[in-house]
């Protein structure tokens, strides 16, 4: 029989932040590379939930391979920005000691910390608090100031990589997960077969299936490695209060406490709570867990009370009882490499770790030296098209829709739309600007209204008159 | 370039009527625009097609500039007067803060009807959650379409507990309400379907307005307005829906004519404001600001809670010596 199977030097499983960030490093050694996402998208999992913050990493726990490769990962971080576009805010952050036990907690864990992580902090007074941050509670006793603390986009992030990735010859498979793995070739490839019902081999798979690697890895029977979600509940509101600098609590040993962030797209984020669960599919917000939010970070912030949520969400972070990140080769072969157990700071060390990862396989000789026939950095798109308002909430043109739809990951999603323009995330949640993009969206994409979807497969948004279900 | 003496943004009931006394006083040039496709009759000055996206206040004296956009382009226009009659549009599922899953098959009216004038239904079993006219046009067409509408939710009487499903929602939860506790919702009863429509409240759509510092009223999240429709920054006047959000408009083209009307005469400043507040039972008032000088009463715009429009009098006199004037649901006008 005929092997028409395509093969490819390296499969990266999952478009997630990780993954992508790892697409698009390998991506400058091979052109021989495919990301498999089971999602109609990039971003679809822990990548779109989360604070938007990337850490210093000055409260990582010292000598673990998550402190290193957020050490390596803020040394990229400015540089690939700029490369890519991506945006990337310098705010700092202040954490907010509202007790004695907070502060010692500070002076004698968090600043030998941060020193022996190589992040520079400086403790402060009540008083600088207040300077640095008005918006904070007058019950502060004093606090920490993490200058180099910045925001980003995670939604653009991701995409950036994977784009990137894209115009070096990579190709992105969306909707097309990992479904079945074998290996063969007499133990030199591995054989998959997607969720979207097609097949390839590859000699090497990056496991960055995010909470969903320990699955990943089973495919091939390795169950050396067991991820359970903690779920983290977020309220957005589109006014700022003027807030402009990351407002941490003191972190207690269970969880780095709920925080107040202005986003990079402008607004304010609340949360995340901590809750551990078993389903990896249950991302429902909850009335408790939402008030949780409100009243925690009403004492950090107290004008918070007064804010009115635009949204709510949740995300799953990838809890790993060891507590360090998984890189690590399979333990049943040397084809699959492990990226895995990242639990809250993917998007922060996504470019640490995807250098890290191809330290590793150019120190196994599997990949070659970096290409010299990569694509020039691409001219950014001048304001073009038609400026028709389609998007009244966050002023939004049919010419910024019909471009994002013209990108290089193929799309027929409203959420990957409103990721890549902004569009549908005011205070209308894309209520009177929806049924015109599906439009747009049907005439550039030649497909029929009742085919386009939210977010996942099957979730339809319109319905043809006469059919049954 | 032409400097406008007033420039009206949206032709909705109030920005019509509006434009209407602006007309008959004789005031020029004027300039009224509207984001929605041209429509038989109106008069020369609208611009159809037309979205203000901002607004950049004007020295002292000087005239604001607010920035047009079209399919055509973007335009700087520049006016003495601008009266903001944007409107409002349905408070959606996370202003309601309803918990629960994030599928799609969730929608407020607005999109269920341009679904269905595309010839598209919403979902194969709705859930309508609203009251008001809207809320029973969706219902109506959905029928005349061949949908199934599940159940018709009084938002006064139901609370939408939390949400299930997905992909696709699946599933609503409800409970009836307890009134006088907040929150203290009874028993939950789920219902299922595929398609959740809400068109419960309003909200006022002020987009345009963010960074101008134009002071929005923490009830109605409007501008802030006095009896005259003045906003909180000199020569931007505000009516209608995007001050006195209501399902259905009822105060819109009286706050329309009140605003243009000040707009002609310019009457004196408040010299002694007294803000004005909600109690208990009413969501929201308008004006929020009056004088406590005034020598006649003062007819207050108000929503109850259950999303009713009434208006209370305040005699003239009763506002003297005081800083806030807490509207009472048992002074609204019977009758």
């Amino acid at each position: 029989m005929a092997d028409r199977v395509p093969t490819f030097d390296v499969a990266v499983v999952g478009g997630g932040i990780v993954g992508c960030a790892i697409a698009h490093r390998l991506s400058r050694h091979t052109r021989s590379l495919v990301l498999l996402e089971r999602a109609p998208d990039v971003c679809e999992g822990t990548s779109k939930a989360n604070s938007g913050i990337v850490h210093t990493g000055f409260d990582a726990k010292p000598g673990t391979l998550e402190a290193r490769l957020l050490g390596v990962a803020r040394r990229l971080w400015p540089t690939l920005a700029e490369e890519l576009g991506i945006p990337l805010i310098r705010t700092g952050a202040v954490m907010v000691a509202r007790s004695p036990a907070d502060m010692d907690y500070i002076q004698n864990t968090l600043v030998p910390g941060a020193a022996a992580n190589g992040v520079e902090v400086r403790v402060l007074t009540r008083e600088e608090v207040l300077q640095l941050a008005p918006h904070v509670t007058d019950r502060a006793v004093g606090g920490l100031h993490i200058p180099g603390e910045s925001l980003t986009d995670p939604f653009w992030a991701t995409r950036a990589f994977a784009e990137a990735a894209a115009r070096n010859g990579a190709e992105i498979w969306t909707e097309n997960g990992a479904e079945a793995m074998e290996i063969v070739d007499g133990g030199t490839a591995i054989r998959i077969r997607t969720t979207g019902g097609r097949e390839l081999k590859a000699r090497k798979v990056i496991n960055a299936a995010g909470l969903w690697s320990d699955e990943v890895a089973r495919l091939i029977g390795d169950t050396s490695f067991r991820l359970t979600p903690r779920k983290g509940q977020f309220l957005l509101s589109e006014d700022d209060l003027g807030i402009q600098v990351i407002t941490l609590p003191v972190p207690n040993p269970k969880s780095k406490g709920i925080l107040v962030t202005p986003l990079a797209i402008g607004g304010l984020l609340m949360g995340p709570t901590a809750e551990d669960q078993e389903d990896k599919t249950d991302f429902a917000t909850t009335r408790e867990g939402l008030a949780r939010v409100l009243e925690e970070t009403s004492q950090l912030v107290p004008a918070v009370a007064k804010v009115k949520p635009v949204r709510a969400f949740a995300g799953l972070r990838a809890v790993y009882a060891g507590g360090d990140y998984i890189i690590r080769p399979s333990e049943v072969t040397p084809l699959m490499l492990h990226v895995a157990g990242i639990r809250s700071t993917g998007v922060s060390a996504s470019p640490g770790i995807a250098a890290y990862v191809a330290e590793l396989l150019q120190k196994e000789g599997f990949l070659p030296p970096e290409r010299t026939d990569l694509p020039p950095r691409p001219e950014w798109a001048a304001e073009e098209g038609s400026s028709e308002v389609v998007c009244l909430c966050r002023n939004i043109t049919r010419g910024e829709i019909e471009r994002a739809l013209s990108g290089p990951i193929p799309i027929r999603s409203l959420d990957a739309v409103k990721r890549r323009t902004g569009a549908m995330l005011g205070e209308c949640q894309g209520n009177q600007c929806m049924v015109r993009i599906m439009q747009i969206m049907t005439e550039k994409l030649g497909i029929k209204p009742t085919e386009i979807i939210k977010h996942a497969a099957g979730s339809y948004v319109a319905v043809a008159p006469g059919e049954e279900r | 370039m032409t400097v406008y003496a007033a420039l009206v943004i949206g032709y909705g009931r109030a920005g019509r009527a509006a434009l209407s006394v602006l007309q008959e006083s004789g005031l020029g040039p004027l300039l009224c625009v509207e984001r929605r496709a041209p429509e038989p009759g109106a008069p020369p000055e609208v611009r159809w097609d037309t979205t203000a996206v901002g607004v950049l206040p004007g020295f002292p004296g000087e005239p604001h500039s607010v920035m047009l956009r079209s399919a055509g382009g973007q335009e700087v226009v520049q006016a003495q007067r601008v009266l903001i009659c944007t409107g409002g549009h349905e408070v959606p599922r996370e202003g309601l803060g309803i918990p629960g899953t994030r599928p799609s098959g969730i929608m407020t009216g607005v999109m269920a009807e341009e679904l269905m004038a595309m010839g598209l239904l919403p979902g194969y079993r709705v859930v309508l959650y609203g009251q008001g006219t809207r809320a029973r046009r969706v219902a109506d067409r959905l029928r005349q379409m061949g949908g199934r509408l599940v159940a018709e939710l009084d938002p006064v009487t139901t609370e939408l507990v939390r949400v299930e499903g997905f992909p696709r929602l699946q599933r609503v939860w409800v409970a009836r309400r307890s009134h006088g506790a907040e929150g203290g919702a009874g028993e939950e009863t789920g219902i299922d379907c595929d398609t959740l429509v809400i068109s419960a409240q309003l909200q006022p759509g002020v987009h345009l307005l963010k960074g101008t510092g134009v002071i929005l009223d923490e009830y109605t999240r409007g501008p802030q307005v006095d009896p005259w429709g003045r906003t909180s920054l000199p020569g931007v006047w505000a009516a209608g829906t995007c001050v006195a959000p209501l399902l259905e408009g009822e105060f819109s083209a009286e706050l329309g004519c009140t605003a243009a009307g000040a707009m002609v005469r310019e009457p004196a400043a408040i010299s002694r404001p007294v803000r004005l507040v909600p109690g208990k039972g009413l969501r929201w008032v308008v004006p929020h600001l009056a004088d406590a000088g005034a020598t006649e009463p003062l007819r207050v715009y108000a929503c109850t809670g259950r999303g009713e429009a009434v208006t209370v009098t305040i005699p003239a006199g009763a506002l003297q010596d005081r800083d806030t004037y807490v509207v009472e649901a048992e002074e609204v006008n019977r009758g």
